[in-house]
């Protein structure tokens, strides 16, 4: 009995495997210049072709092993916060990088996204150049303190995605961010 | 020969006594001034001719809607007058009920065809405004009647026809991380989505010669530069090193773009050509430099947003001289500048303690004052080509939507849209 349960856990282990291997991204290559890119729309944009999924084989694969402890990961995607129109990282905020630094440090294989948020008191152009400036705040931060440029991302979002809906200083503060996200 | 000089003069006097009355009484709105008469009442009568009554309700709807997005024209209701090709319009009663324009429909059929001749009349000089007949084969052509008929008049009115033949754009939220672009007439007809991706368009806007849709993309990894070719229905985009902002790409009356590109926290205003290379910096500098706006009249003045001196405000610069000069002097935050086509006006967005609200500053007199009142936020201003007419963003109801107003300050009317998601950055063009 053992020794079949081993034969059907290699066998799974194995089909994962496979499927794992077929859907991997291909590694990100990152043009120093620009290179414009071309791509097609769908001929009729209002007629969108929907694809009924079909199913082969269903597979219940059980749930992956986090190889970044919890605490790690959350300690990680922990939020920093600014002030109105600013980009200054307080003490305090420092405290929490300091944190993750020691993480990406523990787990060198790990990279991470730095998205920058604003609240919804400007307007949307301005806050994508000033959400850009709170994500290198926490960039530089980062590779002052050590840690290599090729393991970070940056992205401005502008006060799109609010963490928090409302129109209080409680929701203007919590969407004022930094947002941290573990990337492949 | 003195008596022949004597005649003429004598004449030529009669005539302009008889003629003065109807120069001098004439519907007019006061464009430039709100102390001005900013209203006026129009009346449609009732059509006249046998033709499918279905022809005749949808073109009187089709007029009164387009009739609710002229800010500045009422419906005079329940005031409807009977009228026929013989008819002799009693112009004095229609004006002492307050009835300022008429429009009138003659419909007729020949078996194959239907025609309807609609004619505009201005009641105060008992005049005809203009008189067109139209072939009517369907609802969209009924629609393409009205807005040409609407053309007309306010080509009368404010010397230009344009608005009900410029087509709007602007970007709609389709699902969490999928904002695309759509397209309309003002009054709402002939709406198309314009582009079906992943990711999100912000900030699009068009080329001079319509062919061209530039926008910034986002997706959950870097923003590009894009450029969609509308006849061959394909977007062209442009990968910075990872981590640059593009914002607000938008195409100059010479048919380059500029562009806000931010490499190091920084962005500068830069000019790419439609094959979205670099070709030099329009506005440099170590603040936030983004928006930046062009008339058709000025190709060589700049108008962009600044952080230069601490907090955004709004800034023009003459590329000829390299001369820099500052828009918006009060409030602490203004962005989101737009000029008008004809360099006369500059409409941006200032943040008050009550809320976002839309100032327009006149190139003329330099005096700014404010276009919009709320409730909620008032966002994004663009002109449209006529240079009158503005549409802008407002949470005004609880949600986001176009709006339009003048650059008067008329009351806003919201422009009817596709269901209540996240509506952004309107932007005109007359090329449909």
């Amino acid at each position: 009995m053992m020794k079949l349960k081993n034969i059907y856990l290699a066998f799974t282990m194995v089909f994962v495997f496979a499927v794992l291997a077929g859907c991997a991204d291909p590694d990100i290559v990152v043009t120093p210049e620009p290179a414009p890119q071309e791509e097609s729309l769908i001929e009729d944009p209002i007629a969108e072709e929907i694809v009924e999924p079909v199913i082969v084989e269903e597979i219940i694969i059980e749930e992956q092993q986090d190889y970044l402890a919890p605490d790690a990961q959350a300690i990680l995607e922990r939020r920093v916060y600014f002030g109105f129109d600013q980009y200054i990282l307080t003490e305090k905020e420092q405290e929490i990088l300091k944190e993750k630094i020691t993480v990406l440090e523990n787990n060198p294989s790990i990279r991470i996204q730095v998205a920058g948020y604003c609240d919804d008191r400007g307007t949307q152009e301005y806050n994508l150049a000033l959400g850009e400036r709170r994500a290198l705040a926490v960039y530089n931060y980062f590779i002052q303190n050590g840690i290599d440029a090729s393991r970070l991302e940056t992205i401005s979002y502008g006060k799109l995605f609010p963490a928090v809906e409302g129109q209080d200083s409680y929701a203007w503060a919590l969407n004022r961010r930094a947002q941290f996200e573990i990337i492949q | 020969m003195k008596k022949i000089v004597f005649f003429s003069v004598f004449f030529l006097s009669i005539l302009l006594v008889h003629s003065t009355p109807s120069f001098s009484k004439t519907v007019t709105i006061d464009i430039s001034s709100p102390t001005g008469k900013n209203t006026l009442s129009i009346s449609l009568a009732q059509p006249y001719g046998n033709v499918q009554p279905n022809y005749k309700e949808a073109l009187e709807q089709s007029m009164l809607k387009d009739i609710k997005y002229v800010p500045f024209l009422r419906r005079a209701s329940n005031y409807k007058i009977m009228y026929g090709p013989n008819t002799n319009i009693e112009f004095n009663k229609l004006e002492a009920v307050g009835i300022d324009l008429l429009f009138a429909f003659l419909w007729n059929s020949d078996g194959k065809n239907t025609f309807v001749e609609i004619r505009a009349f201005d009641v105060l000089s008992s005049s005809t405004i203009f008189k067109q007949t139209y072939q009517i084969r369907n609802q969209a052509s009924i629609q393409q009647a009205a807005d040409d008929a609407m053309s007309r008049l306010l080509q009368h009115l404010i010397g230009n026809g344009s608005l009900f033949k410029s087509r709007i754009f602007f970007v709609q939220k389709q699902a969490p991380f999928k904002y695309d672009l759509w397209s309309m007439f003002p009054n709402g007809s002939d709406l198309k989505q314009e582009t079906n991706i992943q990711g999100l368009i912000l900030s699009p806007n068009i080329s001079p010669d319509g062919k061209h849709i530039v926008f910034a993309h986002l997706d959950r990894r870097r923003h590009t530069l894009a450029i969609l070719d509308r006849s061959k229905r394909t977007i062209k985009r442009v990968v910075y090193p990872q981590g640059t902002s593009v914002i607000s790409p938008t195409f100059t009356p010479k048919g380059m773009i500029a562009v806000a590109l931010s490499f190091k926290g920084s962005p500068s205003i830069y000019e790419v050509d439609k094959n979205l290379v670099r070709r030099g910096k329009l506005i440099a500098g170590r603040s936030i430099n983004v928006s930046p706006s062009f008339s058709v009249k000025n190709p060589d003045s700049i108008v962009f947003t600044s952080s230069m001196l601490g907090g955004p405000q709004i800034f023009i610069k003459n590329m000829q001289t390299g001369k820099v000069d500052r828009i918006s002097t009060e409030g602490r935050y203004n962005t989101d500048a737009s000029i008008s086509d004809d360099g006369k006006y500059i409409a941006y967005v200032r943040m008050a303690k009550e809320g976002r609200r839309i100032y327009l500053y006149d190139t003329t007199t330099k005096r700014t004052r404010q276009i919009t009142f709320g409730p909620g936020d008032d966002d994004t201003p663009a002109f449209a080509p006529d240079s009158y007419f503005i549409a802008f963003v407002s949470t005004r109801n609880k949600k986001s939507q176009l709006f339009l107003t003048t650059r008067q300050g008329t009351p806003a009317i919201v422009m009817p849209g596709k269901g209540n998601q996240l509506v952004l950055d309107p932007t005109w063009s007359l090329i449909n």
